[in-house]
């Protein structure tokens, strides 16, 4: 199966809007807080990423800087960053992928169907597939990303 | 006044987490379960939640596996099934209005757009 | 920069007095942000400046001002949720016996903002049973914000705006995917036509069988509340309806009007219009497990034993008894 050339591709804004969603939702209430640009992750990070079968195949992941994944788990389980640990981290940087990656997913050509997250500290290296798009953000200082992939680019 | 009892089910436990805090937040008490299979093993055992929150994407037996389960029993045909989920395709909101969940809130949401669907449905006053 | 506890208590204050919104805890960051610009225009240091001068003097126009400021995205579809069922059970099928002769209905949401009320009305017409091809409904959506009227007109909202208020069968049915938004469908939207209008002067518009003035005149001093109740009795329709906000009363206001309750809606209809014949088996409300079988009973805002009228023209008008709630 083809991907048609004429099929819309989410833009790296379109994926910041609904990175920004998530955020809002469940992170931050401030509409402020996640911004986009910053500094580049480094080689430490935290990945979560959630692949895509069907008639989209790739996958969309989210890295973030260690202290943001640990501060996005503190406050999705609404503890001291001090108290989360990695089955929090896990937990949380999973569930977030994962409504960062359903939402990107109704735009792409479907029907796909949407894996269970996976998360690892470190990069993730999927073979076969090719970064499309990607978002480079930064909340309360530290970075973060969300890039879709396609198998076979 | 006895508490109106709500079943959240998803297999993330921060979700889980928040759902249970919203609904208690609502007047609620709150039993949960990390995958369909698990909650419909929480219903043979005898309990009987007003309302079941419903995660789609989970391992063991998914939530539309789930929705098709409860709608099937005659002695679940009270509870009322609210999807929550990340699957927001036009198709996928079909499918499951389809098989029975009588409403269906999208990840991510706010604590506000909860307790709207629930007065929608009639389960919050 | 950040404001004091008392500080944002005694602006959650202020909005519920004026609009029944409640901003519970957690939005403080809300009134900082909205309020950091009317800070800065209206020549205060800081927020906290602002609050501290509402507190200190009666400044009714900047306590409008702030709680527009805060208020102005809290609009959801079907908001309030009593006036729509109320339209669907009571009022459309009162105006489709009315208006045989015409075969007209003319509904008007003033101060319609970003479009979710007249989309909702919309919705509501094109779902109902009474409304074929044989009838013409035309809804009028006004505000005085060309910015709103653009947004409104596009008919686009986000995730978490369609997650508020509207019931996923409506949702599915009425909307489509567009990149991340959904878009109103083309069959709802073509009933709505946008026009600028400021209720503050003098407008003129066709007669309207049902007017939506919703948390509109919270905006407006006593002199000017009155007039905007004056213009718009003016083009209502003696048989007509008018719909305002939760907290909101023509009481005090506007003489010419008078209260009737359709069931749990507050509506308001010109002297002597009397009170709608109220189904006892309505169409279903909005949404609502009433409808759906094998789901128990629950309250339906309608359902339920005849409802008692009253003589037209009593003060405090018409008022029905609600039908017994569970």
């Amino acid at each position: 199966m083809e991907t048609s050339t004429m099929t819309y591709v989410p833009s790296a804004d379109d994926l910041e809007v609904i990175t920004r969603e998530v955020w809002m939702s469940f992170l931050d209430g401030d509409p402020a807080g996640l911004v986009a640009g910053g500094s580049a992750l480094g080689e430490d990070r935290v990945t979560g990423c959630i692949q895509l079968s069907g008639m989209y195949v790739g996958a969309i992941m989210l890295e973030l800087a260690p202290a943001a994944a640990q501060a996005a788990a503190a406050a999705l389980f609404g503890m001291a960053p001090g108290d989360v640990g990695p089955v929090e981290v896990a937990d949380a940087v999973g569930e977030i992928t994962n409504m960062v990656g359903g939402n990107v997913k109704s735009m792409l050509p479907g029907p796909s169907t949407l894996s269970l997250p996976a998360v690892v500290y470190g990069q993730l290296t999927l073979p076969g597939v090719q970064m499309v798009r990607r978002a480079e953000l930064t909340w309360r200082g530290q970075p973060l990303a969300v890039s879709l992939w396609r198998q076979g680019g | 006044m006895l508490s109106l009892l709500a079943m959240v089910i998803d297999d993330s436990s921060a979700m889980r987490l928040i759902l249970g805090r919203i609904m208690r937040g609502l007047g609620f008490d709150v039993v949960e379960a990390p995958n369909g299979a698990e909650a419909i093993a929480r219903l043979e055992s005898g309990i009987k939640p007003e309302i079941a929150l419903v995660d789609w994407n989970m391992p063991v037996m998914d939530g539309l596996a789930f929705v098709n389960a409860v709608r099937k029993k005659e002695q679940w045909r009270d509870i009322t099934l609210m999807m929550v989920t990340t699957e927001s395709e036009q198709s996928q909101i079909v499918r499951a209005l389809a098989a029975g969940a009588h409403e269906y809130v999208i990840k991510p949401f706010t604590p506000d757009a909860i307790a709207d669907k629930l007065a929608l449905l009639g389960v919050l006053a | 920069m950040t404001i004091t506890a008392g500080a944002f208590a005694f602006i959650a204050d202020l909005v519920k007095q004026m609009t029944a919104i409640n901003l519970g805890p957690g939005k403080e960051y809300l009134v900082e942000n909205r309020l950091a610009s009317l800070a800065r225009d209206a020549g205060f240091r800081d927020v906290a400046a602002l609050i501290g001068r509402v507190q200190l003097s009666g400044d009714d126009r900047l306590r409008r001002q702030i709680v527009e400021a805060l208020t102005t995205n809290e609009t959801s579809f079907f908001r309030d949720r009593d006036p729509f069922n109320a339209l669907r059970q009571v009022i459309i099928p009162d105006l489709c016996r009315k208006r045989v002769a015409t075969h007209r209905i003319t509904i008007w949401s003033a101060g319609c903002s970003s479009g979710q009320e007249p989309y909702s009305i919309a919705m509501t017409v094109v779902d109902h049973p009474l409304i074929n091809s044989e009838w013409t409904v035309e809804i009028l959506a006004t505000d005085i914000s060309q910015e709103m009227l653009e947004k409104a007109k596009s008919a686009r909202y986000s995730q978490l705006e369609v997650n508020r208020g509207l019931p996923a069968p409506l949702l599915v049915r009425h909307f489509e995917r567009c990149e991340t938004d959904w878009r109103v469908v083309p069959a709802v939207r073509n009933l709505v036509r946008f026009q600028q209008l400021n209720l503050a002067e003098d407008f003129e518009l066709p007669w309207i069988d049902v007017v939506f003035l919703r948390n509109v005149l919270i905006y407006f001093d006593t002199t000017t509340k009155i007039e905007v109740l004056r213009r718009v009795r003016r083009v209502l329709r003696p048989d007509g309806y008018l719909f305002l906000g939760g907290s909101e009363t023509t009481l005090g206001l506007d003489d010419e009007f008078e209260r009737v309750m359709l069931g749990s809606a507050t509506v308001y209809r010109p002297r002597g219009a009397g009170v709608p014949e109220i189904p006892t088996e309505g169409a279903a409300p909005i949404a609502g497990p009433a409808a759906r079988p094998g789901l128990g009973s629950r309250p339906s805002s309608l359902a339920g034993s005849p409802l008692p009228g009253s003589p037209p023209g009593s003060s405090l008008a018409g008022s029905i008894n609600p039908p017994g709630r569970r």
